[in-house]
């Protein structure tokens, strides 16, 4: 394409560590890891790390993960309609504790921790109303449930912390379901959705961006929040399939979303959809990942122009690499891999045989 | 051309000896050597064999030295050697998107035609240069753009225009020497696909591989059954939508269609001892696989017996009825293949992209 991508490489800096997103109080501590829902290709499900050091059951799939600041724990957040969240000890690599959705609410899959890593924050639907809702817990006192927020739009998905620690950033796809109607998606005519910037202090709203109205029912999913705090956002296409829609975005937490150009050939290969989306470690790379397209896509964060595309069977997991420009990637089939900028892949080692990496994937230490 | 030749052409895959080990009951390592080798390797020759010569030909008018007559054939040949692989969706087809290089459609916002109209309007010399036109826009680059230049508004010799033909067709036919070039025995692409396990493979086994190919024939008879006939056919006269039609300026709709249902019945294998007509029997599925690949025989038949043209005939009921029976079997196919064929063949089709969070 016509992008130097030359150009590109030379101007990343070498990646402080703390840019994997990686708390920087124990990142030097121990080596990284990275940590990941699975499916073992027998049956059954799990979490854990490429190496099997940590491997955790459970009892259904797991989606997301949050990490907690001081790398003591990490949150396994069961997959929409999820009814639990595993609380890892990551020291000992086992269950800490099972956090269980009350009734009337499931989990979406995703979370985060405050700064402080006082709080953990989930993403709820109330689905008797179809509210969205931001679940808060104490995570110095149990992870007891101690209330929630409105997420201010409809099914909220991804939920990140801004890099400041102030705010929290939910991904509102819009689509409202309902468990007893499995995944049925039932306001699609009608979705608006949305990315809000939320005051942590108090769950006030304090911006919101949508996608032009055109492109309506275009799902805003999933969230990555780069070194300098700009937001990459992963969207997927909820109406005519063979319609050609922009699926990456970035915001700047005021003002609209830039959406990248449809038309590019690294857009289109993800077939209307984003399974994850991520920076680089320096945040001059945008990565996301299409199961649906078995296509990967990465672009360049200041205009969006694309980078490369390349065909990976049910690819789904992404997170920052080890490196400047690169970005690790993760399968279905079970692959795991290290990335560049232009699109050469490099298999990372993990325990054989193989499990099935589910959608997403953190560094732990 | 004629049906005849192309069926001829299609039938003269040259046949390799599958290499790979027996295993219990099924051989999925030789299904996928087989479908590489024999089915997709051989189209992407003739892919890039024709294309070449449209390549040529576009030149030839460009020059002054050839017809629009001659160029229209050249097109017509294309396309149907890449609707004999266009189901091949992985692997080469999906690196940098070239699949919609070679054929940006549905075009439902109509890129094509703004970006061809300014293109003519500011005679952009960058297009002409082969690198200048595979680095700009997916709408200016394939197919697409060269039926307007021969079918809507014939270009004349010497003009801006039939240099930007020359330039499409020889973009496209570099496309096709990649494709060709990737599924060459002894390639990294092919080395990957055959030898599952290796470090740098995508895949962990030959059932992986299966189950890619699998989804790639399921897509393609789903497209095929809904985008390209049903859609436009709509269900009554008064619904038929001829622009949703691929291909609808060149009238061959049906004819893409028609090749489209005799490589998937290929790519299926009714005649051949390793691909999924025979795995399925091995896996104890006869059933399927007669079900199957009878539906899928009875499309390509019935669409073979029919016009280029979808929309020639469209008021006609017994016409319409043939369409829309070609495409349920299409459907029942694909059903059959993901319900019971998948199963039976031990596949797990990846469940990250069958439901999506």
């Amino acid at each position: 394409m016509a992008i130097d991508r030359r150009h590109l490489l030379t101007g990343l800096a070498a990646a402080p560590a703390a840019l994997l997103g990686l708390p920087r109080a124990w990142a030097d501590a121990r080596p990284p890891r990275l940590l990941g829902a699975w499916q073992m290709a027998q049956g059954g499900f799990g979490a854990g790390t490429p190496d099997g050091a940590v491997s955790v059951p459970l009892p259904d799939r797991g989606h997301d993960i949050a990490v907690a600041p001081d790398g003591a724990t990490a949150v396994v957040f069961g997959r929409r309609p999820g009814f639990f969240a595993a609380v890892i000890d990551l020291e000992e690599g086992t269950l800490l504790t099972m956090l269980e959705s009350p009734q009337g609410r499931h989990f979406y899959g995703h979370g985060t921790y405050s700064a402080d890593g006082a709080l953990l924050f989930a993403t709820e639907n109330a689905f008797e109303t179809g509210e969205g809702r931001l679940a808060i817990y104490d995570a110095r006192d149990g992870h007891r449930r101690i209330g929630d927020w409105p997420s201010h739009g409809i099914g909220p998905h991804d939920l990140a912390l801004s890099r400041d620690g102030q705010s929290l950033i939910a991904a509102n796809g819009g689509v409202q379901t309902h468990p007893e109607h499995d995944r049925e998606k039932l306001n699609l005519d009608t979705m608006a959705p949305n990315v809000s910037l939320i005051a942590i202090a108090d769950g006030s709203l304090i911006a919101q961006a949508k996608p032009p109205q055109d492109w309506h029912q275009l799902s805003t999913r999933h969230l990555w929040v780069a070194p300098d705090g700009l937001i990459a956002v992963g969207m997927q296409w909820e109406g005519d399939p063979y319609e050609t829609v922009p699926l990456v975005a970035t915001w700047d937490g005021s003002g609209e979303l830039m959406l990248c150009d449809e038309g590019e050939p690294a857009n289109l290969a993800l077939r209307g959809y984003t399974g994850a989306i991520a920076f680089d470690p320096s945040g001059q790379v945008i990565a996301a990942t299409s199961p649906q397209g078995h296509s990967a896509g990465l672009w360049r964060r200041d205009d969006l122009a694309p980078l490369a595309s390349i065909p990976v069977p049910e690819v789904c997991g992404l997170c920052p690499g080890q490196t400047p420009g690169t970005v690790i990637m993760s399968s279905a089939l079970g692959g795991l891999w290290s990335v560049d900028a232009t699109g050469a892949m490099h298999a990372l080692d993990q325990q054989h045989p193989v499990h099935l990496w589910d959608n997403h994937l953190r560094w732990v230490a | 051309m004629q049906r005849r030749d192309v069926l001829c052409l299609l039938g003269a895959l040259p046949l390799v000896l599958a290499t790979g080990v027996a295993r219990a009951d099924v051989d999925l390592q030789a299904l996928n050597e087989d479908i590489a080798i024999n089915h997709a390797a051989p189209g992407y020759e003739l892919f890039a064999h024709f294309t070449g010569a449209l390549r040529d030909t576009l030149a030839g008018l460009r020059d002054g030295t050839l017809s629009i007559d001659d160029a229209r054939g050249a097109f017509g040949t294309s396309m149907d050697s890449w609707m004999s692989v266009q189901h091949l969706r992985l692997g080469p087809s999906q690196l940098d998107a070239r699949e919609f290089r070679i054929e940006y459609w549905p075009d439902k916002r109509n890129r094509i035609d703004r970006q061809l109209a300014e293109a003519l309007e500011q005679e952009r010399p960058e297009l002409l240069a082969p690198d200048g036109i595979a680095g700009t826009s997916v709408a200016i680059q394939g197919f697409p753009v060269l039926e307007r230049l021969l079918f809507v508004d014939p270009v004349a010799p010497g003009s801006y225009a039939a240099a930007l033909a020359a330039s499409v067709g020889a973009n496209l036919a570099a496309i096709a020497g990649e494709l060709a070039s990737a599924w060459q025995p002894g390639s990294p692409f092919l080395d990957d696909l055959l030898k599952p396990g290796s470090s740098e493979t995508a895949y962990a086994d030959a059932g992986q591989v299966t189950g890619h190919l699998l989804t790639a024939m399921a897509t393609q008879l789903e497209f095929v059954a809904q985008r390209k006939l049903m859609g436009p056919l709509g269900a009554t006269p008064e619904e038929t939508r001829p622009r949703l039609a691929e291909s609808w300026r060149s009238a061959r709709s049906l004819r893409n269609a028609w090749i489209n249902a005799s490589a998937l019945q290929d790519f299926f294998g009714a005649g051949s001892q390793s691909r999924f007509a025979a795995a399925l029997e091995q896996a104890g599925a006869g059933e399927t696989a007669q079900e199957a690949g009878g539906r899928l025989t009875a499309a390509a038949e019935t669409l073979s017996t029919m016009p280029d043209d979808l929309f020639d005939r469209v008021d006609d009921p017994e016409f319409r009825l043939k369409v829309s029976d070609a495409a349920a079997w299409l459907d029942d196919a694909r059903r059959m293949m993901v319900t019971t064929g998948a199963p039976a063949l031990g596949l797990n089709l990846g469940f990250n992209s069958l439901d999506g969070d």
